[in-house]
């Protein structure tokens, strides 16, 4: 076994942690602080909230560390418990009004709408130019997001995982995490353009 | 679930080239044969997604790990102070069963155990009613402070406290005062306290900022608590302690702390109170004008 606590896969460190070496947790633990807590704050919205649930999902790992499958990798489960943690938070505390999104791009007659990123034409600036008022309207887009589509969105995104990786985490049809995501990115791209435009008018 | 965005769906050919950036990782190098328009489309997408990375988030605390840590001790400390009963063998005699002395003990502890859990439950559920008639209360106090506000050119009602100043190196800090809400008819008076504290003394706390700094505060673009419950460890601080600031919230029966946000929510947690780089219960030491710090 390697004595270098840095030169130690997760999966090490987590079975470390359960044979009682106290130094392997905070290790495993410093090395997702900072992408863990990005996932939740935007997953919850709030710094605090994040921290919360961040404490919430490690608190999870521990508790369950000895039923984790060493043989499988620890980053989906971690951020699949936290997801949850994040579901479970948007259970307790989140009413939020959905923003109404009266402007159509597209429509095929029979209630749905279709969005076609390319038919846009509104130019979109690059993400590190954006104005505070084109922030806020990231954050508002994301943030007005229903917890199940944009969990998926940033675990997609963000996190890079695989369909069947999503899939298999969060226990869901293959076909459903592939709508869900559809229809985040539908959602957020509206979301974004409409308040956008209203900021522009 | 539904919701506004159920019925809508990306065209076929933009969900065609989003599976296929999943399947790559999102990387556009990786997607061999593309024609000029698929390639157009791609792109589309990943400007669009892109935005998301201007979603402002922060790194994490130094205080978040410890905090974890801290929390998991909480956890570890509650689940080893759980009692646990064993049951003793009964032996048959001639007569029927015999109990030994010790299982008679055991057996009345355990009767005793059950009404202590029976009382244990009734006192959580006291507990939780509590806890969320303070969320209320606070929330009544919240829409009068942002209705104070709107009437004041956006600025909380405080008012200066000299029994701190020898916290705040001699300078009698400013905080939120939810008294001048009560005077002005913003709120009543009865949501200004805890209903679990009785009503000695002030049941709540509030933090040490200057109405001036609102604005700057709001600038600094994350979430700030404006009041709680009542800092359990600002009387050790004041005399002249030094309080663990993991030390976490015993309010409502350890159920968690009530605190209120700068957009008028209620967040109720166990967590070690440090959210981000603001210590709630104590001053930072760095920059103690401009602290977020819970005072009662």
């Amino acid at each position: 076994m390697p004595t270098d606590i840095d030169q130690r896969t997760d999966e090490e460190l987590l079975s470390a942690h359960i044979d009682g070496d106290s130094s392997a947790f905070p290790e495993l633990m410093d090395r997702y602080k900072n992408s863990l807590l990005h996932f939740l704050i935007r997953f919850v919205g709030t710094t605090a909230a994040a921290e919360d649930v961040f404490q919430e999902a490690f608190l999870q790992v521990h508790i369950s560390a000895e039923t984790f499958d060493l043989t499988r990798r620890f980053k989906p489960w971690l951020f699949t418990i936290a997801a949850n943690k994040g579901r479970d938070w948007h259970r307790k505390h989140s009413k939020r009004t959905v923003l109404s999104l009266s402007q159509e791009i597209g429509g095929d007659g029979d209630g749905a709408r279709f969005v076609d990123l390319m038919e846009s034409d509104q130019e979109l600036p690059d993400a590190k130019l954006l104005d505070s008022e084109q922030i806020d309207s990231v954050r508002n887009a994301v943030d007005h997001l229903p917890s199940h589509l944009r969990e998926i969105l940033l675990l997609s995104y963000f996190q890079q995982m695989s369909y069947v990786q999503i899939a298999d985490s969060l226990q869901i049809p293959l076909g459903t995490v592939k709508s869900r995501l559809h229809a985040a990115v539908a959602a957020f791209s509206q979301t974004w353009q409409a308040s956008n435009t209203e900021e522009q008018v | 679930m539904t919701d506004g965005f159920d019925h809508l769906k990306l065209s076929e050919a933009d969900a065609a080239m989003l599976d296929r950036l999943v399947d790559v990782g999102f990387e556009l190098d990786q997607l061999e044969y593309l024609s000029s328009e698929e390639k157009q489309r791609a792109t589309a997408i990943l400007e669009q997604l892109g935005l998301l990375q201007a979603y402002p988030v922060e790194d994490a605390s130094g205080t978040l790990i410890d905090a974890t840590l801290a929390r998991i001790d909480q956890y570890e400390q509650q689940r080893a102070a759980r009692l646990h009963i064993s049951t003793s063998e009964i032996t048959a005699t001639s007569r029927g069963f015999s109990f030994p002395k010790l299982d008679l003990i055991a057996t009345a502890a355990a009767i005793l155990l059950c009404v202590a859990l029976v009382s244990m439950f009734a006192k959580t559920n006291r507990d939780h009613s509590i806890q969320s008639n303070c969320a209320t209360n606070m929330a009544g106090v919240g829409a009068g402070l942002f209705t104070y506000a709107e009437d004041h050119n956006n600025e909380m009602p405080t008012s200066s406290i000299d029994s701190l100043s020898s916290l705040f190196g001699g300078v009698s800090p400013e905080r939120t005062d939810a008294n001048v809400l009560v005077e002005e008819g913003y709120c009543d008076h009865h949501h200004l306290n805890c209903p679990g504290h009785g009503g000695q003394g002030g049941g709540f706390s509030y933090q040490t900022q200057s109405a001036q700094s609102w604005e700057n505060l709001k600038n600094r673009g994350r979430v700030f608590v404006i009041m709680a419950d009542r800092n359990p460890i600002l009387d050790d601080l004041l005399a002249g302690g030094t309080p663990d600031p993991l030390t976490p919230s015993a309010s409502h029966g350890a159920l968690g702390h009530n605190r209120l946000l700068d957009d008028g929510s209620t967040y109720t947690s166990v967590a070690p109170p440090i959210i981000g780089n603001d210590f709630i219960w104590l001053l930072d030491g760095k920059n103690r004008r401009i602290d977020i710090f819970l005072t009662h």
